[in-house]
């Protein structure tokens, strides 16, 4: 129950307008309705009154912001760790697991041909080297990505049957090399089983890393952009509502600009903008990444594989003679390559990666020439042929290796550059999206403020 | 700076071969190697038409004093309108090389487009990022290096670095003096020729020859097999069993001062065109193959211009000649064929094995593998302590 006393009249003052009627006595309900209307009017009054409209508003867009803030910031930081994982961690891991076929084939081809050499007299010294060389590279890459994969089980898992394996296909070759020094029966077999192992072990392991952390990138690329779209949405709405309140405050009080509020919209602006921007750039320079680099990388390192499967198959042929199935198994090897080769022609987009892959085409029909004459005869080859082997074919062989890796080179550099930018763009993200909106709160605050003390 | 043209000694080994060579070259051209004119594009590659260029002494084919024949600077000067400032200072690896750190590495505008540093020095230019990579749209010729040095393991595919000349650091000596043939290292450490024995001023080949008569291989050096190598040599400067010499090693075994000595293979065979008893020999144990190797310094200014002259002396026509005048192995593919086909001069040359090893003598030739830097550079120390 509210009571409403007048307050008592002096005895002197003077009376202005003369003393109304006294009140007719009215029904208790209808007093109570109208003192029921009277308690509610002040309250309505503050929601239409500019100090009360400046209060609500600058609430409600203060909330809106802090939304933002924490949406924004969560974000940012799921966008930008995404694409720092990617480019600490996943696309090394790419990168690892081809080059890691590429020392395995390497190591293979090598191998084989030690011990071809081996069969006719002196084993090849710099052919041995690049072998030995090739598996401490195959061991510390092993190694390395091992720690780039994290806690993926799958991989992991992979990558310990990888060192195992290495292990024992070391073993073999050596054990290979040893039957041969010592002229026994034995070498061939040895060498065999080594292979085997790389093919079907190591490279279903090392198939595994790569495809997890294809899995992986394609997720991390991912990450980041549903929420990332719900931020957007909250820094329109957030800068929806410091529109109406600057709008509001335009039309209350005839002021142009409230500085502090000003400031707060400039920067939620400036949020959204960049994370449209970043989030574009990321897309755009993860696309590229993937488009220009990664599958000019896959292309070369199919390329490479299949290069080196023909070269271990050549010497075995060589060693042992050709049968209708490794004819045929050289017949695919030699038509993957050619298919890689125009696939890296097309995907080239320099004048020097054009350059290097004619160089390319250049080196692989000098190997293909150099062997060619060496593949007609259908038993296993005299000393002279292996030796001939030796000096033109593995000679056009390693030109023609090593200018694949000089293109893989340049394609890691076009897959780290973009990968690179996608992660330069969104450096300083987080911190925006987290400074920003909180500076847009005080600002609101200290804009709806300063208007309330006018009216003071 | 020197300045263009670089004139030398007129050599008639030499002399006889240039004005056949040149016709002959044309006709042998595709045998094995090729030769890519395509221009490429230069935009962002700096000049095209300038080139300063810091190389060793006596290290290209010069214009022949009566004008006949023109060296390659004169004939890219013609062909390509490509002017070369060429400086022929570079003087070894050690004190010559601050002359690379100074006026190409540690300055922001290099005064060289390019340089030729040994491959162990290039090695380290490239692991410290000082070398801009070969522009491979300027260079087509690219495709005539052999893939022999493509296998480095610190610029697989050369795409730092090109090979300029190979040299094998084996054995030169005066049959005469010595009264018998030489055929291994440990020859060198024989007693009856004490104090007549020359030993070369660079560790990476005296060390390297030390460890491959110890049984060690300086392609693949452990730190036992190296300071095994170096206390080989320490004893043997110490008890004066070796004089260290530089690059006047021939002018000394010329003399009769050495019977025999540490020797390159292409001052040798310089020496041989005067001296043809004098002999040279990979020996037993093997030798040391090693390389200079042209890299772009960072920042220079005429990158394209430098892409130009790459691949204007790997075009086994012009290679040849710079072959036949500097007696050094060619990294381009092709040039026996040209020489071969140059006449019996040139077929002499293309038959030479020391300009041409076979697969056997490639099969001796060591080229050192490298130790981790800190160690280098003590064993580095350590041996130019024993140097005077």
């Amino acid at each position: 129950m509210v009571t409403i006393t007048s307050p008592p009249r002096p005895p002197h003052a003077p009376v202005a307008n003369p003393a109304p009627a006294a009140p007719v006595a009215r029904p208790a309900r209808a007093r109570a309705r109208e003192l029921v209307q009277r308690d509610a009017e002040p309250r309505r009054w503050s929601r239409s009154n500019s100090p009360g409209w400046y209060r609500v508003w600058a609430v409600l867009t203060a909330a809106t912001l802090a939304v933002l803030c924490a949406v924004g910031s969560a974000a940012a930081i799921r966008s930008a760790g995404a694409t720092s994982l990617i480019q600490t961690d996943t696309a090394p891991a790419l990168l690892g697991s081809q080059d890691l076929f590429g020392s395995v084939s390497e190591a293979n081809a090598a191998a084989t041909a030690v011990v071809l050499s081996g069969a006719i007299g002196a084993e090849d010294r710099s052919r041995r080297s690049l072998y030995v060389q090739a598996l401490n590279r195959a061991s510390g890459q092993t190694e390395e990505l091992s720690t780039l994969v994290g806690e993926d089980t799958e991989s992991r898992d992979a990558l310990k049957q990888i060192a195992v394996a290495l292990t024992t296909y070391s073993g073999h070759m050596e054990a290979s090399r040893r039957e041969n020094a010592l002229r026994g029966n034995q070498a061939e077999a040895e060498l065999r089983t080594a292979l085997n192992l790389a093919s079907k072990d190591m490279a279903g392991a090392v198939d595994t890393v790569t495809d997890r952390s294809q899995d992986r990138f394609v997720e991390q690329r991912q990450q980041g952009r549903i929420i990332t779209l719900v931020a957007a949405g909250c820094a329109v709405v957030a800068l929806a509502a410091l529109l109406r309140l600057q709008a509001g405050t335009l039309a209350r009080s005839n002021r142009i600009v409230n500085l502090p509020m000003a400031v707060a919209t400039v920067l939620v602006a400036i949020e959204l903008v960049m994370l449209g921007y970043a989030g574009v750039v990321r897309s755009t320079a993860l696309g590229r990444a993937e488009t220009d680099g990664y599958r000019a990388i896959q292309a070369t390192a199919l390329l490479q594989r299949s290069a080196f499967e023909l070269q271990s198959q050549l010497s075995l042929d060589l060693l042992s003679g050709q049968t209708e199935t490794s004819e045929t198994r050289r017949l695919q090897l030699t038509g993957s390559v050619n298919s890689n080769l125009a696939a890296l022609s097309s995907i080239a987009d320099s004048d020097r990666e054009r350059a290097a892959i004619t160089e390319l085409g250049i080196r692989w029909d000098r190997y293909q020439k150099a062997t060619a004459p060496l593949v007609e005869g259908k038993g296993a080859a005299t000393p002279a042929t292996i030796s001939e082997f030796q000096s033109s074919g593995l000679s056009a062989f390693n030109g023609f290796n090593t200018t694949i890796e000089s293109v893989l080179l340049d394609n890691r550099s076009q897959f780290t550059s973009g990968v690179d930018d996608a992660a330069r763009a969104m450096r300083w993200l987080p911190w925006l999206a987290v400074i920003a909106p909180l500076v847009g709160i005080v600002g609101v605050l200290v804009g709806a403020q300063r208007r309330l003390g006018d009216y003071k | 700076m020197t300045g263009h043209p670089v004139t030398r000694r007129s050599l008639s080994r030499r002399n006889f071969l240039k004005g056949g060579l040149g016709l002959g070259a044309l006709g042998a051209l595709g045998l094995t190697g090729c030769s890519l004119t395509g221009a490429g594009n230069a935009s962002d590659l700096g000049g095209t038409t300038q080139l300063r260029m810091l190389n060793w002494v006596d290290y290209i084919d010069v214009t022949s004093e009566d004008g006949s024949s023109l060296g390659t600077l004169d004939r890219m000067r013609s062909e390509l309108g490509l002017q070369v400032a060429y400086d022929e200072s570079y003087t070894d690896s050690y004190d010559g090389f601050q002359i690379i750190l100074d006026r190409a590495v540690n300055v922001e505008n290099p005064e060289f487009d390019l340089v030729v540093p040994v491959n162990w020095r290039a090695a380290q230019m490239i692991e410290s990022d000082w070398v801009e990579p070969i522009p491979l749209e300027l260079v087509r010729n690219h495709v005539n290096l052999d893939p022999a040095f493509m296998t480095n393991s610190w610029d697989r595919g050369s795409r730092y670095q090109m090979p300029w000349q190979a040299g094998i650091t084996g054995i030169a000596y005066d049959p005469k003096l010595t009264g018998r043939a030489l055929t291994s290292i440990n020859d060198l450490f024989d007693p009856k020729f004490k104090g007549r024995v020359g030993l070369l001023g660079e560790m990476r080949e005296a060390v390297g020859l030390a460890m491959l008569a110890n049984g060690d291989d300086p392609s693949r050096p452990t730190l036992a097999g190296a300071e095994a190598g170096l206390n080989r040599v320490r004893e043997a400067i110490q008890t004066g069993q070796v004089k260290v010499v530089s690059d006047d090693f021939d002018e000394r075994l010329d003399s009769g001062e050495l019977v025999a000595t540490m020797a390159w293979s292409g001052d040798t065979a310089v020496l041989q065109g005067t001296r043809p008893d004098i002999e040279f020999v990979i020996p037993a144990e093997g030798a040391i193959q090693w390389f200079d190797a042209m890299v772009i310094p960072k920042r220079a200014a005429n990158i394209a211009a430098a892409g130009r002259f790459m691949n204007f002396v790997y075009d086994p026509a012009n290679a040849a000649l710079i072959t036949a005048y500097v007696g050094y192995i060619s990294p381009v593919l092709g040039v026996q064929d040209v020489l071969r086909a140059s006449g019996p001069d040139g077929a002499a040359l293309a038959g030479s094995p020391v300009l041409f090893p076979d697969a056997a003598a490639r099969n001796r030739l060591f080229t050192w593998g490298g130790l981790d830097a800190e160690t280098e550079t003590r064993l580095d120390d350590e041996f130019l302590r024993l140097v005077p």
